[in-house]
């Protein structure tokens, strides 16, 4: 047979290079999976009652985690293009570890919404079990609802004379659901992410990895990335827009 | 992530295609693009049937409502039309089927899934798919939504029946409609894996485009068609993904309580708990999608066109340049018109003004490329192949449906025309018309290159002119039913003294509806027969430019024998002036100080 | 019988299909004819109808506005109608000259332009004067259809004025109820957790819910007895317990409603809109006067429909959880409909449903009756002395326990058990 039009290098290239493109995409779709949802939270607040929660602290230490888990990674990432299976297959199991602190904080966390009665199926506003303004906030078409005797006013209120407590207990607790459908849906890739980094350490582990080829390496490492920066955007979402 | 990435085919193709592969491989689970893109196809023609089954069923009650007939009975049984009469449930849920079938398995699944797969790696010059194994998992993703869809047609209640738009309240409550029950939930994991395979097969669309071209093909070399299938991917990948959000959050409206979409409702005697959400909120997530949808639906189709009218016309297609920037318009403003399907839900008069200006610039895309296409064929030199009438159909249809669309998208007048049967009208010729001309062009032209035989022109030529006849016959009275007033999905008019004019027009449009479907036994009958027994094809039967035509007949892994072909010109030097031929293959390398176009 | 007929003729048609592909195949393998070359007698066919279908194009559509421009919707009976009917046909005249223009020009070269092995197809790959005219002119066009356009959509969907006659349509499966404010001119509170038979829309009045809190406490009194005094199988116990578990909620809900209520009557004294439904007429009869702007409120009570009054112009989706509003003038009175537009004795306005809504949505309708403003007064006099009877119930019953309920056995009309009126 006559010399290919590429050569095997160029092959190879061209190989990785789409492999690397598909990764991107399917990042992109799942951007556009969660931009859709979130941009579905943003319509739903406006207007009405809503309840302004705030995120258990254990929400804060995945943060930690995920964020150390794409160091980790990187490190890994980094022996791997050097050829030195040995070193990442260490960094990717410390992401592991890592990973799994992350899933274990994020548990910790729809406990603690449980234990404040914010469940996947909600609840009437009025049935939240936490304490008012550290743990929740009610809100009437953007304003916060103050607090006497029992009673929710709303700000203006001054003297007391219209408390919204009959309300109150009408309305559904939307904001729990889209608590947990953004950090469950979050969750879900994770698990994809877990797998992953459980695939990369059996290669790692088998010497599978050279200085040439190691786009497996590459696109776990990048999901990985990926999911923390979706993580920190989830946050950032959930800290700021009320 | 890694592990589904990592398969390789690279480049040992062609070394080793020689290797006798398993049944199984080589026709179930089979990586290669050809072999996949004859499964699509074969499955997009069932389901086709299905859905226009499902047609000629409400056609026969809009005609003459309430008769029985012995059709109806014998495809839904005593339980859904007893003595033949349709009941009102099942009429809505084969409105909703019909829709859902056509709009995403044969218009985007048969159509995209078909001629992307077949032609992508044939067209830039590629052994493969960027990943065959992603490809196969597209095919089986579809397939298995195919099955569940169809199974759902089978379920206590019913399928699906709250439209193919499933706006919620309707689809959420099966209090409110018996579809709402197991057959709402079967769609909804239906289009779940729908979405998955359009997503997998789109990130593999736009890798092979961008990533594997052979040398000398660079991107405005590409044929039309695949710019076409390179746009439409990246529409699905930025729109699925939130149909799927959408579909998700109704799926816990439906089984968790949330109220994301439900708010002070009172049905069945009881006040529901649901409070504080909104159903419209379920439309701009779904029309999101829903617009690019129509592009998703229509771009492979008039890539298919522009490619067979120049090929036909012996012409070079004219403005190349201007038919990409069209594309490419009508992609980027397809995501920034979704409003104009709300405009009477209450919205901001304001934010409907925004729409319809948007709107209404789709238009100026949409006409560069229809005078394109009319002056492709001026001078042309044109051979009338099935192929090429059905392009020559789809630019008519495209015509005649788009300037309807002009009225739609004016907000003023679709107070009053809104889901009339003017959309209907309007949708089916410009959409499902359009399209499913742009498929069958696609199917006639390139049969060849899929089987490697030749189909039937004289049952093409009945094919098709028994088919545009009845395209018009049945899509375009319809306008007149809507301008009456007369509502969509509507089981019988003959509760309204008001329609009693018009009704007449259902009878004609049935008739010919009949007459159009029959016309498709003709064409099945012709491409299963050809399939089998049809004359051998040629290695280039239309002298066409583009690559396919230079891989052998036989299908061989890999594609070319020999090393990957090289490009040297853009695919449209039909007829140039000092060449022997009226075609210049892509692979012929520019004369000494020839132009290249 | 009927089956194997259609089957057998489906079969034969099959197979004649077949054995006419045949015989041309072995005509053509004969005279050593492959598929892919066209012959010049098959492209001359091709060019032929190309040219003769516009013909039959043109002239279907002549046929169907002659044969059917008639049974079009008469002169609009609406300010905005007539405006927006303008609209429309200065559209259609633009773009019936577009839709001329292209196809005779698509069919024309379609046809003249066929194949011939002397001639060659010309070489004109671009020319950007040509493309800059064909993207301005149609921008141009555009331009003049969006400004004429959203001129009116603003004209339509500016605030009513506060004078307007308000009238509340109310929607739901699968019936229109219309509610008038009475004396007071103010529309009432309403209220989903209210809605029972004797008060379909809810209407909220200390009266009302002092009503329903007694229906819930016999009802809640009634189950307690069984419970306490029946011997009952299990599982019916339990599902009775589930029964009483859920209407105290539901009555729980009310009393929330009711406390709302009073604080807000404690508040505002005589303007509580909770003191305004009482005298509200509810009325399976819509009237409109003439020559006054209307403003309708669309609620639904269930699931979404859509208002469409196809004679006036006018549509809005009815949303559960949301009030949307569409203000009009009504120019027409049914009586001058019947006499001088339509010609007809029997002709009535109608609101129908146009938004997918279950079975009986083909038949979700309420005439209406457009009067001048002194019978309006009088039919509004009229209204407000009688009080409001609720309609039987039948529309009640859930859709999904009678899965293809009684339209199965009798075809399509029928289907009259809810049948407004």
């Amino acid at each position: 047979m006559t010399q290919d039009t590429f050569t095997p290098q160029e092959e190879q290239q061209r190989a990785i290079r789409s492999r690397k493109l598909i990764t991107y995409l399917i990042l992109f779709a799942i951007v556009m999976f969660f931009a859709g949802l979130t941009s579905a939270y943003v319509v739903s607040m406006s207007g009405g009652y809503w309840t302004r929660i705030t995120l258990p602290s254990a929400f804060l230490y995945s943060t930690v985690f995920i964020v150390l888990g794409s160091v980790t990674v990187h490190l890994g990432l980094m022996a791997g293009r050097k050829g030195d299976n040995k070193g990442a297959a260490l960094w990717v199991a410390l992401t592991l570890v890592l990973g799994l602190g992350f899933t274990w904080s994020q548990f910790e966390g729809w406990k603690d919404l449980v234990s404040k009665a914010i469940s996947w199926s909600p609840n009437r506003m009025s049935k939240l079990t936490g304490t008012y303004g550290t743990d929740y906030v009610f809100q009437k078409d953007g304003v916060d609802l103050v607090l006497e005797n029992g009673n929710y006013y709303l700000p203006t209120d001054v003297d007391g004379l219209r408390p919204l407590n009959a309300e109150l207990d009408e309305q559904k607790d939307r904001t729990g659901p889209y608590l947990y459908a953004l950090t469950v849906l979050h969750m879900a890739h994770l698990a994809f992410g877990l797998l992953s980094l459980l695939v990369m350490l059996g290669m790692a582990l088998r010497a599978r990895y050279t200085k040439e080829d190691h786009v497996g390496l590459w696109a776990g490492a990048m999901y990985w990335h990926f999911l923390g920066g979706l993580w920190v955007y989830l946050l950032l979402f959930l800290l700021f827009v009320h | 992530m890694g592990a589904t990435i990592a398969h390789t085919d690279g480049h040992a193709h062609a070394a080793h295609h020689h290797h006798e592969e398993s049944f199984i491989s080589k026709y179930i689970f089979s990586h290669d693009h050809k072999m996949i893109s004859k499964q699509f196809l074969i499955t997009a023609i069932v389901m086709a049937w299905v859905a226009v089954i499902m047609s000629l069923i409400f056609r026969l009650q809009l005609a003459w409502p309430g008769e029985g007939f012995a059709f109806t009975n014998f495809f839904l049984g005593d339980k859904w039309a007893p003595g033949g009469v349709l009941d009102p449930n099942m009429y809505l849920a084969l409105v909703t089927i019909h829709g859902t079938i056509m709009v995403f398995f044969v218009l985007t699944g048969g159509l995209s899934g078909t001629f992307a797969n077949l032609l992508i790696p044939l067209q830039v010059g590629a052994r493969d798919m960027a990943s065959g194994f992603l490809n196969m998992l597209s095919y089986w993703f579809f397939f298995l939504s195919s099955v569940i869809m169809l199974a759902s047609l089978f379920v206590e209640g019913g399928p699906a029946s709250a439209g193919w738009t499933i706006y919620p309240p309707l689809s959420v409550l099966p209090q409110s409609i018996p579809g709402s029950g197991a057959g709402m939930t079967l769609w909804l994991v239906s289009m779940t894996l729908f979405i998955a395979s359009s997503l997998i097969g789109g990130l593999n669309y736009v890798a092979t485009i961008l990533n594997l071209r052979t040398k000398g093909m660079k991107m405005t070399r590409l044929p039309l068609t695949m710019w076409a299938l390179f746009i439409t991917a990246v529409l699905g990948i930025l729109s699925f993904p939130v149909l799927l959000s959408a579909a998700l959050l109704l799926l816990m409206d439906r089984s968790m309580g949330t109220s994301f979409y439900l708010s002070d409702i009172h049905i069945a005697g009881e006040a529901l708990e649901q409070t504080g959400g909104s159903p419209v909120l379920f439309q701009h997530l779904f029309w999101f999608l829903g617009h690019p949808e129509v592009y998703i639906v229509l771009l492979p189709a008039l890539g298919i066109t522009s490619e067979i009218i120049a090929t036909n016309a012996r012409k070079a297609i004219f403005g190349y340049r201007a038919m990409i920037g069209s594309i490419l318009a009508i992609g980027f403003l397809s995501f920034i018109v979704w409003g104009h399907h709300m405009f009477v839900t209450g919205m901001n008069p304001f934010l409907g003004s925004v729409f319809v200006f948007t709107t209404l610039l789709i238009a100026i895309p949409s006409a560069v490329k229809v005078f394109n296409y009319i002056t492709t064929l001026w001078r042309g030199n044109i051979i009338f192949t099935p192929a090429m009438l059905f392009s020559i159909g789809l630019v008519a249809t495209f015509i005649a449906g788009g300037l309807t669309g002009i009225i739609l998208a004016d907000s003023a007048l679709d107070i009053n025309v809104h889901d009339t049967y003017f959309v209907v009208a309007h949708f089916h010729i410009v959409m499902g018309m359009s399209a499913i001309f742009g498929m069958f062009a696609g199917i006639y032209h390139w049969f060849p290159k899929m089987y490697g035989k030749m189909m039937n022109t004289k049952l093409g030529y009945a094919h098709f002119w028994i088919t545009f006849v009845c395209a018009f016959g049945v899509f375009f009275p319809m306008h007149f039913i809507g301008l009456a007033g007369a509502p969509r999905r509507y089981y019988s008019y003959s509760e309204f003294p008001m329609f009693n004019g018009v009704v007449d027009l259902n009878v004609l449009v049935t008739v010919f509806a009949i007459i159009g479907a029959l016309a498709q036994v003709i064409f099945t009958y012709n491409f299963f027969y050809s399939i089998k027994r049809g004359p051998k094809a040629v290695q280039n039967p239309w002298k066409s430019n583009t690559l396919e035509w230079t891989t052998p007949v036989e299908h061989i892994h890999g594609n070319w024998p020999g090393p990957l072909p090289v490009v040297h010109r853009w695919p449209y030097d039909y007829s140039k002036p000092g060449k022997a031929e009226d075609w210049v293959s892509q692979i012929t390398p520019l004369e000494h100080d020839e132009e290249e176009h | 019988m009927t089956k194997l007929l259609i089957l057998i003729v489906v079969v034969l048609g099959i197979l004649a299909i077949a054995q006419l592909a045949r015989v041309y195949e072995l005509t053509a393998r004969l005279r050593g004819k492959r598929e892919e070359d066209i012959s010049a007698a098959d492209n001359r066919m091709n060019a032929l109808l190309m040219w003769l279908f516009p013909v039959a194009y043109f002239g279907f559509f002549i046929w169907l506005v002659a044969a059917y421009g008639d049974k079009m919707l008469p002169l609009a009976a609406s300010e905005h109608g007539v405006e927006t009917d303008w609209l429309l046909n200065f559209n259609w005249i633009i773009l019936i000259i577009a839709f001329v223009i292209t196809n005779v020009l698509l069919f024309y070269f379609a046809g003249k332009y066929v194949f011939s092995k002397d001639r060659r197809a010309a070489w004109y790959p671009h020319n950007n004067k040509l493309e800059l005219i064909w993207t301005v002119i149609p921008a141009a066009v555009l331009a003049v259809i969006i400004i004429y356009g959203l001129n009116t959509w603003n004209n339509i969907t500016g605030p009513a004025s506060p004078d307007a006659v308000v009238v509340e349509l109310y929607a739901k499966q699968f019936d229109w109820t219309a509610r008038y404010p009475g004396a007071d001119g103010a529309l009432g509170a309403s209220d989903f957790r209210l809605i029972n038979g004797t008060n379909p829309l809810g209407i909220v009045t200390p009266e009302s819910v002092k009503l329903r809190l007694e229906e819930m406490d016999a009802e809640i009194a009634e189950m307690d007895s069984v419970l306490a005094h029946s011997v009952l199988p299990d599982t019916k116990a339990a599902e009775l317990k589930a029964r009483l578990e859920r209407s105290r909620r539901q009555q729980a809900r009310v009393v929330n409603l009711r406390t709302v209520m009073e604080q807000d009557i404690k508040e505002k004294g005589e303007a509580s809109v909770y003191l305004r439904g009482a005298d509200d007429i509810v009325t399976k009869e819509f009237h409109l006067p003439v020559h006054k702007e209307v403003k309708l409120v669309i609620r639904s009570r269930d699931i979404i429909h859509s208002a469409y009054i196809p004679h006036l112009r006018a549509q809005m989706n009815a949303v559960p959880g949301m009030t949307t509003t569409f203000k009009m003038v009504p120019t027409i009175t049914t009586d001058s409909m019947r006499t001088a537009v339509v010609m007809d004795d029997t002709f009535d306005f109608v609101l129908l449903c146009n938004k997918i809504c279950g079975a009986s949505h083909y038949n979700m309708q309420m005439p209406l009756t457009v009067t001048t403003a002194d019978e309006y007064s009088a039919w509004m006099a009229e209204q407000m002395k009688k009080p409001f009877q609720a309609p039987p119930a039948p529309a009640e019953v859930p859709a999904a326990t009678v899965p293809a309920d009684s339209t199965t056995a009798v075809p399509a009309n029928a289907q009259a058990a809810v049948k407004t009126n």
